[in-house]
Parts: structure tokens; C-alpha cells; sequence
């Protein structure tokens, strides 16, 4: 398997993605479940890294170009 | 690569002169970029009690320097030559006469030379000089009288700057009479017009009253008026930073995204507003100064509510553009379209990377800008979470994938690696994300802002709210993060200066989808324009003015809680209703009498 999506992208995604779910942390602790801040940092590095780490051995990202510049 | 785009010049073949000056004034940029991440890093790491290499007494120091150096030096040395570059660009003429530009980028240096040297001596008691007043340097601070000299002369280069741009574009109007002014151009002036009107204020506060008080020529001045005159031009300066992001957003975007502007008019509509509604709003920065009266300040919030609109009409101009461009790529589905768009590029990512932090930024815009609820975050660390995310990311973080864009075209030098630029952006928005999140954070629980020891005496945070020590090292992480990444850029930018010149470099910008041509004619009358913004200048601040200087003069040293006349209605209403009760009473004690008898 290999994502439809380049690395960028990925990144991109990926950081969002973590912002996210890091910005989780609020809404649960505004609805009672407060949790140690720096262990959820970390785990929601380890969970982005984890992910990187799945789609790097199931094929990896789109790599060839489709048609952009890089710069 | 297509043969066309190897053959096609680049802006520093074409206009060679031009392009000298704009990599001078970007390298001033990039300078006081590295110095204000410097010194960034300092406070950050003193502030949140990490490392304390330095007095607490010199941090007032660091934060002067960390916010001139960026908000005036980066942004504004970056945005001339973004300027200049667009001009010339769009005109495809040109500058009248470099000499003139080469004088006013020779001010704005040796202003902000002048300016960064007071504050720099700060750190030595050898120098008898300093400038801690940070960079809204109003009374009852006091700075050495260099630092505001050199702020004269800096402005009055941006003014001469201003000058050449408008010089240039007459002398192509009157080689093609009856075209429309070019959208770049049109974005240039607009915002050139803002600035001149807003730094009237500025000017008027530096030269009648700060440098003269500075050099002992006059003994008070009056801080609510020098206050009052700072934000006549602080909110506005916010806005000439972010018209030139607006500008890559608009114009250069697109152009990345593989797609065309959606829409010129619509362009040419957000900058006229930004023209006319920019200034008339800085007293909200003043929401909990007790010399304005509550109702000036409750309309301000009116106006400041206003300006949500250019930017939500930017929001759909750009993502729209941006689609089309996708779906050029062969993108499709609802969302599917955002797969196809070249993320691998850094200049695309960190543009579309801070257009959405500017999205969190105008929400918590929105609190300051609400006359109640800023009450809750006034002087908090929430202010400084705020504008790290528009400054200090939707601009910073546009211009800095601006630069890897027209980088390569200013020096026909590929940029060194794409990769590192793209690391650095992600880098950017993930340490601003944690950075801003705890400034916001720590700013609803009372932490103040402008201080090395946020915590008051006798009050210990950690004690009063548990997160309040990891917030601390949230803060630093993200600080730390967002070192790294500047310190990345200016690595790429200093490689690719030095790096083997190439060719097929160009990238010219594509006509809009909608162009010039189906704009109202009326939204090039610039002389319009202009009139209606000094109208609305005038109607938000002659009144507050005048109550500020009645209460307690051009050179008082206090001010009352309210103007007078806003007290007169109130008079005139409590004597009226005195005197119907009056008559009442003696006609009903007449009436009364009568029966009585």
C-alpha cells in the first residue's frame, strides 16, 4: 500500500493533524477528563511518528512528480 | 522543462538595478530576522524560568529589541522590497531613478541603524543611553532621543519609498493612457495611502512631543494623547504587514497552486476597504484606558467588526483560486481537490500554512476585539499568543515562503534545498501551535504579559492552576521549535545566495480569472479613496482627541476618566428632568393646595 499523496502533503497533513489532536486535550478537559499535558505532547508526537512509521513500511508516499516546480 | 519557460528572462535579468536594491532591503530583513530570533529565544527561555543566563533587568531590553527588530525592521525592510519587486514587475517599466530608491532604502538603515544602536546600549552601563520602551514606545516610558530620530528618519524613508512607487506608476500611466492600474500596482498604493495616513499620527506623536521630551526641550507630555497617537498608527501597521502577505496570497498563490486569481475585482475591493477601515479602529487597543469614554471605544469595536470582512472575502478569494488550481491538477471530490495541490513546494505550503493560522488568529482577534470580553485578557500573555499567530506567522511565515518563491528569481540561483524549506515551515506552524496555544492558555488564567517574572507577589500560579509549569514548557518547546526553523531559513537563504547560478528560473504570474476588466472603474479613483478614509480618520478620532487635550492639555500629565461634552447631554438631560419634576412638584402642590383648601 502506498498513500495517493506526496511527502509534503503528508507532512502537511500529518501536522495539522496533530495540532488537532493535541488542541483535543482542551475539549477534554473542558468536559472533566483533564490530562498531564507534557506526556499528551509527547504522545501525540509518538502517534504522528507511529504513523509516518506505518505508511513508510506499507509502501511509503507518492514520490514521483505530477507535473509541479518545486520552486 | 519547456524550452518557452528556459528562454523566459527572469526579474533580475530584466531589471537587473531593480532587483539590487530588493535584495539589499531583504537582506536588512533577514538581519534583523536572525537578531530578533535571538533574542526571542532569550526571553522565552528567561520567561518561562529554563535558562536565565542574563539579569531579569535586561529583559525589558530583549523584548524592545525582540519586537523593533522584527515588526518594524523584518517586516518592513522585507515588504519595501516585495514592493518595489511588484511594482516593476506589474508596471514592466523600471523605477524613475534608482538614486531616489537607493536614498530611501539608505534612510530606513540608517534609521533603524540609529534606532537599534539606542536599544543595543541598553545592555551596557558604559553607553549612558537606552531604549527600553519597547515597541509601543508611548509615555510615561521614555527612550534616548536617537531612538526616536532614528524612527523619524525610518518612517520618513517608507515615506520616500512610497513616493518613487507613486512617481513610477504615474509616468506608466502616462505612457498607456486609460489602463487600468496593474493589481500588484494597485495593491501597492492602496496600502502606501493607509500608511501615509497613519503614520501622520506617529509622526505628529515623535516630533511635537516624545523627541522633544526626550531632549529635555519640554518637561511633560500628556500620556493619554501619546498613547491615543500611537494606536492612530498601531493598528494600521498592522495591516501594512499584512496587505504584502494578502499580496502572495492573491497574486503569487494561485500561481503556485498551478491555477489563475479568481478574482481581480475582488481583490481590488478588499484593498480599498483595508484602506478605509484600518485606522479608525485603534482605540480599540485602548478598550481599559481610562481616558476615553466608553462610547468612542464601543465604536471602535463597530468598526473594528467591519474589518472582518476583507478578510473573510480573502478567505473565499484565495481558497477559491486555489481550488481552481487543484482541480487543474486533476484534482477532484469535495475535499479530494486538496490531495492534488503541491505540498512538496515550501512556498505553497507556507503560505497556505499560515492562511490557516491567520484563520486562529482572527478568532482571537475577535476577542480583543470585543469591547467585554477583552476586559478578561487585557495585558495577559493572550495578547502576545494573538499576534504570534498573525505577525508572527500569517505574515512571518508568508514572507519567508515568499522569499523561496522570488529568491530564485531576484539572483538566478535555484533555492539550495527544497526539502530544508519545507521542514522549516512545517517547523514554523508546529512550534507556533504550541506556542501560541500556552501564551493563549496562561493569558486565561492571568498571566500578565511584559514581565520576566509573570508571577505576582504572594501569588504562586503553579499553586493556584496545575497546568501553569507545564504551559511553561509547552511555551519553550514551541519557542525553541520556532528558533530552529528561522535559524533554517536563514541557512537556505545564505546557501543560495552562494550557490551556482541556473537558468529557466522565471516564473511570470498569470492573468486573473476575472480580470481588470470587469472591476468598477471607480475603484481606481485612488483621490476617492483617500477622501472617504480621512473622513472616517476624522469622525472616529477628532472627538476623542479633543476630549483627551480639554481634559487635560496638549502637555498635561494626567487625564480625567471621561470627556467633558460627554458629560453634557447627560447635564443638560439631568437639569431638564430637575426642572420637569420642579414644575411638577408645584403644580401638583398647587393642585394639592387647592383641594386643601
Amino acid at each position: 500500500m502506498t498513500v495517493d499523496v506526496s511527502r509534503g502533503g503528508l507532512l502537511v497533513g500529518l501536522a495539522v493533524f496533530g495540532v488537532i489532536a493535541y488542541e483535543l486535550r482542551t475539549v477534554l478537559d473542558m468536559l472533566g477528563l483533564p490530562l498531564p499535558l507534557i506526556p499528551y505532547m509527547a504522545g501525540v508526537f509518538v502517534l504522528i511518528g507511529l504513523i509516518v512509521w506505518v505508511i513508510s513500511i506499507k509502501g511509503g508516499w507518492r514520490t514521483e512528480p505530477r507535473g509541479e516546480k518545486t520552486s | 522543462m519547456s524550452a518557452e519557460l528556459e528562454a523566459e528572462p527572469t526579474f533580475v535579468d530584466k531589471f537587473p538595478e531593480e532587483a539590487r536594491i530588493i535584495r539589499a532591503a531583504m537582506w536588512g530583513s533577514f538581519l534583523a530576522l536572525t537578531l530578533g530570533a535571538i533574542f526571542g529565544i532569550i526571553q522565552t527561555l528567561h520567561r518561562t524560568g529554563l535558562a536565565r543566563p542574563f539579569s531579569s533587568v535586561d529583559y525589558y531590553t530583549f523584548l524592545t529589541a525582540h519586537g523593533v527588530f522584527l515588526v518594524i525592521s523584518f517586516t518592513i525592510f522585507f515588504l519595501v522590497g516585495l514592493f518595489t519587486w511588484a511594482v516593476v514587475r506589474s508596471l514592466d517599466r523600471p523605477l524613475l531613478n534608482t538614486k531616489i530608491t537607493w536614498t530611501w532604502y539608505g534612510m530606513m538603515a540608517v534609521g533603524m541603524t540609529m534606532t537599534g544602536i539606542s536599544i543595543l546600549a541598553g545592555f551596557t552601563s558604559r553607553i549612558d543611553m537606552s531604549a527600553d520602551v519597547l515597541f509601543t514606545f508611548y509615555a510615561p516610558l521614555q527612550a534616548h532621543p536617537l531612538f526616536y530620530t532614528g524612527l523619524v528618519v525610518f518612517i520618513i524613508g517608507t515615506w520616500v519609498a512610497g513616493a518613487d512607487w507613486f512617481r513610477t506608476w504615474l509616468a506608466w500611466r502616462d505612457e498607456n493612457p486609460g489602463e487600468r492600474i496593474p493589481l500588484q500596482t494597485f495593491m501597492v498604493l492602496t496600502t502606501m495611502i493607509m500608511w501615509y495616513i497613519a503614520t501622520l499620527a506617529i509622526a505628529a506623536s515623535v516630533l511635537l512631543f516624545l523627541l522633544p521630551w526626550s531632549l529635555g526641550l519640554i518637561e511633560s507630555v500628556n500620556p493619554t494623547l501619546t498613547r491615543t497617537l500611537f494606536w492612530f498608527f498601531g493598528h494600521p501597521v498592522v495591516y501594512f504587514w499584512l496587505m504584502p502577505a494578502y499580496m502572495l496570497w492573491y497574486t503569487v498563490l494561485p500561481k503556485i497552486a498551478g491555477g489563475r486569481l479568481f478574482s481581480d475585482p475582488l481583490a481590488r475591493v478588499v484593498f480599498v476597504l483595508f484602506l478605509l477601515l484600518s485606522t479608525p479602529v485603534g482605540i480599540h487597543h485602548q478598550y481599559l484606558d481610562p481616558g476615553i469614554a466608553e462610547g468612542f471605544k464601543f465604536i471602535s469595536m463597530t468598526n473594528t467588526m467591519f474589518l472582518l470582512l476583507p478578510s473573510l472575502l480573502t478567505a473565499f478569494t484565495v481558497v477559491a483560486s486555489v481550488e481552481y488550481g487543484a482541480r487543474r491538477r486533476g484534482g477532484t471530490g469535495i475535499f479530494g481537490w486538496l490531495r492534488a495541490l503541491p505540498w512538496r513546494n515550501p512556498a505553497f505550503t507556507g503560505m497556505m500554512l499560515a492562511g490557516l493560522m491567520f484563520a486562529a488568529g482572527g478568532f482571537s482577534g475577535m476577542i480583543n476585539a470585543g469591547l467585554n470580553i477583552n476586559y478578561m485578557i487585557h495585558n495577559t500573555i493572550w495578547v502576545p499568543g494573538h499576534f504570534h499567530l498573525t505577525v508572527g506567522t500569517a505574515v512571518a511565515l508568508t514572507f519567508m515562503a515568499g522569499a523561496y518563491w522570488l529568491w530564485p528569481q531576484l539572483t538566478n540561483r535555484p533555492l539550495y534545498s527544497p526539502q530544508i524549506g519545507l521542514a522549516q515551515v512545517v517547523l514554523w506552524f508546529i512550534g507556533m501551535a504550541l506556542m501560541s496555544n500556552a501564551m493563549h492558555a496562561q493569558g486565561l488564567l492571568g498571566v500578565p504579559r511584559r514581565t520576566a517574572e509573570p508571577e505576582y507577589a504572594g501569588f504562586e500560579y503553579p499553586m493556584a492552576f496545575g497546568g501553569f509549569e507545564e504551559l511553561n514548557l509547552q511555551l519553550a518547546i514551541g519557542g525553541t521549535i520556532l528558533f530552529v526553523s528561522t535559524v533554517l531559513f536563514i541557512a537556505n537563504i545564505v546557501i543560495t545566495s552562494w550557490s551556482p547560478k541556473a537558468s529557466g528560473l522565471a516564473r511570470p504570474l498569470p492573468p486573473a480569472l476575472s480580470g481588470p476588466e470587469d472591476a468598477p472603474k471607480v475603484l481606481d479613483n485612488l483621490r476617492l479613496w483617500v477622501g472617504i478614509a480621512l473622513v472616517l480618520v476624522f469622525l472616529a478620532y477628532a472627538l476623542p482627541l479633543a476630549g483627551i487635550i480639554s481634559n487635560s492639555g496638549v502637555f498635561g500629565t494626567g487625564a480625567g476618566t471621561y470627556p467633558v461634552w460627554i458629560d453634557v447631554p447627560t447635564a443638560v438631560a439631568e437639569r431638564a428632568l430637575a426642572v420637569v419634576t420642579g414644575v411638577t412638584a408645584t403644580l401638583v402642590n398647587a393642585v394639592t393646595g387647592v383641594f386643601t383648601l
